[in-house]
């Protein structure tokens, strides 16, 4: 096992070749980086973050640093924990008010960084989004093409019967 | 069109979306987290009828069940303001009476069949299991208790929404297999699905539609009475008591003072002494509401069984009933 290192900042290079250097504590906000980092020691190369690009590793380090003093949860964290809301924090609605493509990027990188706080806040950010649309309002929202059938819509629909007002 | 032709037709269509659409090049756990995280059963339903992709994504089980569970657990809790913990008990509450077979090995409602609820044990009672599976409308305990709901002028359109839900929930625990530990007011809360979500969203839509009516009362009134009183109000109030039926108003009068006197899901926002002081306090309501009757016409309606928390096992079980 390697020896704890005590290096103040890491260097991330995204997949477009762009090295950004960061305050440790906050690269550790990602659960990937810091077990890499306690299992390589001290690191002075950079590490490549081959899924992101330069743009959203820069954007997802803002949201580190923004939060780097939140506490960290539990690894096991108990599932039957009641949560108290489902609201998304301000500060954090204003950094999730991109367009879709940079929103959805950044929930890819969350997503393979292991920030789990940053991939919940970017998928409560599409739910709110989709809240209250109808099924072709959702397909306009994210330009979805419809590949059901017209039967297999009827079908969709009388599945759905039970929960509809009328 | 053939199946082969629509699958090849369905193919094409996802390889189109795929590079019209940056949502679908999400992988499908983090759809299925998104789904998680939609603040209703409506908007779950509408995301899942959007395509095919989404509509698998949708239709798996874990999801469905981490959705209800997440759901009830940011909306329905004493402490945020929002629904009463209350709904959530009443759909565990629905879902137990729902259950096949004997379901009450551990909670023990009834040995007997009381007022509505199924026979416990179908093999004693074999002409009434028969008839329960032919028109579950007339057998179930739910369509006893939520019956004078959706008669109710005021919530006309949610009270045929509640009873088209409480038949969807009531079909699929038909399909349920039954756990080895039988059912409890603890256990049932992992069966919980998309139609518990709405039912329980149902319950708020009618007690928000209350609560507006009845608001000045309820700005002096602290969070524990506050739950007590909104669904006293709900389902008590006298200009709709004729319309609702009485049978439901001592339902509703039964099931309050069972949360308190259970606790099940009130544990994390209630402390015991706060409980056993409701408990009383309802208990007292439905001695006076008994009383009242007594003298207007003698008739009674049976009450439900009154629930102790086991300390040792945290099961419920029947106040008569010795503990095992």
């Amino acid at each position: 096992m390697a020896t704890p290192s005590t290096q103040a900042t890491v260097k991330l290079q995204s997949n477009d070749n762009v090295v950004i250097e960061v305050e440790r504590a906050i690269a550790e906000r990602s659960v990937l980086i810091k077990n890499m980092l306690e299992d390589c020691g001290e690191v002075t190369d950079a590490i490549p973050i081959s899924n992101v690009n330069e743009s959203i590793l820069r954007k997802v380090i803002e949201w580190c640093e923004h939060h780097k003093n939140d506490p960290v949860a539990a690894e096991n964290e108990n599932d039957d924990s009641r949560k108290k809301t489902t609201d998304i924090d301000e500060w954090d609605q204003k950094f999730m008010n991109v367009d879709q493509e940079m929103l959805f990027e950044i929930i890819l990188a969350a997503n393979f960084l292991d920030i789990k706080p940053l991939l919940d806040t970017g998928c409560k950010t599409v739910a709110n989004m989709i809240k209250g649309k109808s099924p072709e309002e959702i397909r306009k929202l994210f330009n979805i093409q419809n590949d059901f059938t017209p039967e297999e819509e009827e079908q969709i629909r009388r599945e759905n019967e039970w929960a509809e007002d009328r | 069109m053939g199946s082969q032709a629509q699958d090849k037709a369905r193919r094409l269509g996802g390889i189109c979306s795929l590079l019209l659409s940056s949502f679908l090049r999400l992988p499908n756990e983090i759809l299925c987290q998104i789904f998680t995280c939609l603040p209703d059963s409506r908007s779950y339903l509408s995301l899942q009828a959007v395509n095919w992709r989404l509509h698998a994504a949708g239709a798996i089980k874990s999801t469905r069940r981490r959705f209800a569970k997440e759901w009830f657990s940011a909306h329905c809790n004493d402490a945020n303001g929002e629904a009463p913990s209350l709904f959530e008990y009443l759909a565990r509450y629905v879902r137990l009476h729902c259950a096949k077979g004997t379901g009450h090995e551990l909670c023990a409602l009834s040995t007997q069949a009381d007022i509505g609820l199924w026979p416990p044990n179908s093999s004693d009672w074999p002409h009434i299991r028969e008839s329960r599976l032919k028109d579950r409308t007339t057998w179930s305990w739910r369509h006893q208790a939520f019956s004078g709901l959706q008669k109710a002028q005021f919530s006309s359109v949610t009270g045929q929404l509640l009873a088209k839900i409480l038949a969807r929930i009531d079909a699929s625990m038909e399909r349920l297999v039954i756990p080895k530990e039988g059912w409890n007011i603890k256990s049932i809360g992992k069966t919980f699905e998309l139609p518990d979500v709405a039912f329980a969203e149902a319950m708020c839509r009618l007690y928000f539609e209350r609560k507006a009516l009845v608001n000045d009362d309820y700005h002096s009134k602290s969070q524990s009475d506050l739950i007590v009183f909104a669904m006293y109000r709900v389902l008590m109030e006298k200009q709709s008591f004729g319309e609702l039926g009485e049978h439901c108003c001592w339902q509703a009068l039964y099931i309050t003072r069972d949360v308190w006197k259970c606790g099940c899901v009130l544990f994390s926002t209630t402390t015991a002494i706060e409980r056993q002081g409701l408990t009383d306090d309802m208990k007292a309501k439905v001695e006076r509401m008994r009383a009242k009757r007594e003298k207007e016409d003698g008739k009674i309606p049976q009450a439900l069984k009154v629930w102790h928390i086991d300390p040792g096992t945290n099961n419920c079980r029947e106040s008569s009933r010795p503990s095992s």
